[in-house]
């Protein structure tokens, strides 16, 4: 199977780089390379790729964007985001996107071919570490997280104190002790104090 | 750059005729060019995060929360309230971002904490900052003669912010820093 391989890069040691990774590869078809976003829109009026290895830093356009805009003029076409950058908040948006993968440039040869032929059957590709950076440590979903100040302001509430009352407690101001009240009530999804009560009270924080 | 440096040599090594010693020296200057390339990526990470410049304060904070949740020194709860969206003048990310990476670090490198949590709420115009740690506290007198340069570090930046900063901590019983700054 042979697969029309397209890279946007704007350096072009990585781009000699992978060429040169990739060499030996019998299925990759080399169509070309763009080094900005206006080139690749450009030479993609002309040839369609299967699979593009898209590098989320552009000089013209940010990656993330040229994606979206990309796969709503092409659909067919399958892009590989490629990137130094590890974060969660890169790898999502350029998902969110329309990528259909995630490579760091630290990949080896095997790690890339993997992503290659992932994505040109339409499947989603995450590298190792670009996977591992996804991953989301368990969180307590079901129990809010509540500040130390928050706590306090919650047990004072409960007890019927005003906020002026709870203000001169604490010795905080009073816009303090509002902000804490709305913020309690964001966390527990509460429309109203006595509603905020009742959940922190089946949930034994108070 | 240097990956694709990485690249290169990675390919020309396999069209090369090497002797035994060569190929040794090769392979050792490669590991030694990949923990640069590590090293140097870490710490331009940690002076300027990319996600701070591109996504704004909410989004790098998240990802920082994130980073250190997934190293499993510190399990960090990070809660943002009426943030989303919200553009930040540049200098206040900077800043905002700076006072809690320094404090988490404080947190990972004294309190032996096992949770944490980073809050930022915005209220009409003031953004709140809250760090806390359930970990052994300290005894805040020592706040007044600390020789390190971190807590002054935060200082200056709760200055320069015209901020209000409070630090609730006790020993054996977790430490909780507030920000409150008027934008």
């Amino acid at each position: 199977m042979s697969i029309k391989l397209f890279i946007v890069d704007d350096h072009y040691m990585v781009i000699e780089g992978i060429h040169a990774l990739l060499q030996n590869e019998s299925e990759i078809i080399w169509l070309g390379h763009a080094t900005n976003a206006a080139s690749c829109m450009a030479f993609l009026q002309h040839q369609l790729p299967d699979v593009i290895l898209m590098d989320i830093n552009l000089p013209d356009k940010s990656g993330i964007d040229l994606c979206k805009e990309l796969k709503s003029l092409y659909p067919s076409v399958n892009i590989l985001g490629l990137s130094t950058f590890n974060q969660q908040s890169f790898i999502e948006k350029m998902m969110a996107n329309g990528a259909s993968g995630y490579v760091l440039k630290n990949a080896s040869r095997q790690e890339l071919m993997e992503g290659i032929t992932t994505v040109v059957k339409g499947k989603e590709y995450l590298s190792f570490d670009a996977a591992m950076a996804l991953r989301n440590v368990d969180k307590n979903n079901s129990v809010p997280v509540i500040t130390r100040r928050e706590k306090e302001v919650l047990e004072l509430i409960a007890d019927g104190l005003t906020n002026n009352e709870i203000a001169k407690k604490l010795f905080i101001s009073c816009t303090t002790v509002d902000t804490h009240r709305k913020n309690l009530l964001s966390k527990f999804e509460a429309k109203n104090i006595a509603s905020l009560i009742k959940h922190a009270m089946q949930l034994h924080m108070l | 750059m240097l990956s694709g440096i990485k690249y290169s040599f990675n390919t020309m090594k396999g069209n090369l005729i090497m002797t035994q010693e060569n190929a040794q020296a090769f392979e050792r200057s490669m590991d030694m060019l990949d923990s640069s390339i590590k090293e140097m990526r870490r710490v331009a990470h940690n002076m300027m995060p990319e996600a701070l410049v591109k996504f704004g304060l909410d989004t790098a904070l998240k990802d920082f929360c994130n980073d250190i949740n997934l190293t499993g020194v510190l399990r960090i709860s990070y809660q943002s309230i009426n943030i989303e969206n919200v553009m930040f003048e540049q200098t206040t990310a900077i800043a905002v971002y700076r006072i809690v990476q320094e404090l988490i670090n404080n947190t990972i490198k004294h309190a032996g904490a096992e949770n944490a949590i980073v809050q930022l709420t915005k209220a009409d115009n003031t953004l709140t900052i809250t760090v806390e740690d359930d970990g052994k506290g300290f005894d805040k007198n020592i706040l007044n003669f600390s020789k390190g340069i971190g807590w002054s570090n935060i200082q200056n930046r709760v200055d320069f912010l015209k901020a209000f900063l409070d630090v609730k901590t006790e020993k054996e019983k977790g430490t909780s820093v507030l920000v409150e700054i008027k934008l």
